[in-house]
C-alpha cells in the first residue's frame, strides 16, 4: 500500500483532480482506511473550499460598472 | 452604415461575454492589489485592453481565461513595482508543515467517539473568519497567491494555470503546494495572535 508521506505529498494534486487514475485509485483506498491522512485530505478540501467562499465575497462596485460601460461604449 | 452595423456588433458580442465575469475580475484583482482604488483600475484597464484585443479572442475557447491572463499580464507590468518586498520563506521548513497538525478545536464535540473527521475539521475551521482568510492570503508573496487563487477561487486546472501566467504545470504545481502552505503557515500565526483555536503546545 502506498504510504502516508507520499499521500500527503500528493494530496494537493489529488484534491485538484491533477493524478491519473491508478494514483487517484491508490490513494482513495488509503484514504478509506487511514484516519490520519483522512483528516488532513478534510482539513484541505475544507479550506480550500473556506478560500473561494472568503474571496469571492466582491461584487464589482457599480461605479466601476458604469466607467466601464461609458468605456466601451466611446 | 455597414461599419457601424459591425461596431456595434462586436461591442454588444464583447459585453455578453465579458461583463458577467467582471465580478470574478473584481475579486482577483483585489486579492492581488489588496485595495480597492487599484483594483478597480485594474479591472478597468484589463476590459480596455480585452476590448482592444477582442479581435484576437477566439471565440469558442474559454472566455474567463482569456480575460484573467489579460488582468495577470496587466497587474505584473503595471503593479509589481508598488509591491512590497515579498516576505523571505524558507521553503525547507515548510515542506513538511500541515496546520491541521498544530492545531485543535476550541469546542470538543459533544461525543468524542462517535465524531466524525470531517466535523472536527469544520469546528477547527469555524475559527476563522473570512476577514482571517483573506488577510492570511495577502500575506503570501504574489506568485504564490495568484497560483492559489486561480486553483482555489477561479477552479482552473493546472494546464489552464500555466497558460494564464506563462509557466510550465511542474511550476504552477510547486507554486500551488508552497502558496498553501505558507498560508496555513500564516494561519497558525494569525491563531496564536488571536488565540482563536487551541494551539498545541
Ligand atoms: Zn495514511
Amino acid at each position: 500500500m502506498i504510504k502516508c508521506e507520499e499521500v500527503l505529498k500528493r494530496l494537493n494534486e489529488y484534491i485538484d483532480k491533477e493524478l491519473d487514475e491508478t494514483v487517484t485509485k491508490e490513494i482513495m483506498e488509503h484514504l478509506k482506511l487511514c484516519k490520519y491522512c483522512c483528516r488532513h485530505h478534510d482539513f484541505e478540501v475544507q479550506l480550500k473550499e473556506l478560500i473561494k467562499k472568503s474571496c469571492f465575497d466582491k461584487k464589482a462596485p457599480e461605479i466601476l460598472k458604469n466607467k466601464i460601460s461609458e468605456m466601451l461604449g466611446e | 452604415m455597414a461599419t457601424a452595423n459591425t461596431n456595434q456588433d462586436k461591442k454588444r458580442k464583447f459585453e455578453e461575454q465579458f461583463l458577467p465575469l467582471m465580478d470574478n475580475l473584481y475579486n482577483i484583482a483585489m486579492r492581488m492589489t489588496r485595495n480597492s482604488a487599484d483594483a478597480e483600475d485594474l479591472v478597468q484597464e484589463t476590459y480596455l485592453k480585452a476590448f482592444r484585443f477582442f479581435d484576437h479572442f477566439q471565440e469558442g475557447t474559454n472566455a474567463r481565461a482569456w480575460i484573467i491572463t489579460i488582468l495577470t499580464n496587466t497587474f505584473r507590468t503595471k503593479y509589481r513595482k508598488y509591491q512590497k518586498e515579498p516576505i523571505q520563506v524558507d521553503f525547507d521548513s515548510i515542506e513538511n508543515f500541515f496546520l491541521v497538525d498544530e492545531i485543535k478545536p476550541q469546542i470538543q464535540p459533544a461525543n468524542k467517539s462517535e465524531a466524525k473527521g470531517s466535523e472536527e475539521i469544520t469546528e477547527i475551521l469555524k475559527a476563522y473568519v473570512s476577514d482571517d482568510i483573506i488577510k492570511a492570503l495577502e500575506n503570501v508573496p504574489e506568485q504564490f497567491r495568484l497560483a492559489v487563487l486561480l486553483s482555489d477561487v477561479e477552479r482552473f486546472n493546472y494546464q489552464e494555470i500555466a497558460e494564464i501566467i506563462g509557466v510550465s504545470v511542474g511550476t504552477v504545481k510547486s507554486r500551488i503546494f508552497r502558496g498553501r502552505k505558507i498560508l496555513q503557515k500564516q494561519l497558525l500565526d494569525l491563531a496564536k495572535a488571536k488565540g482563536i483555536v487551541g494551539v498545541k503546545k
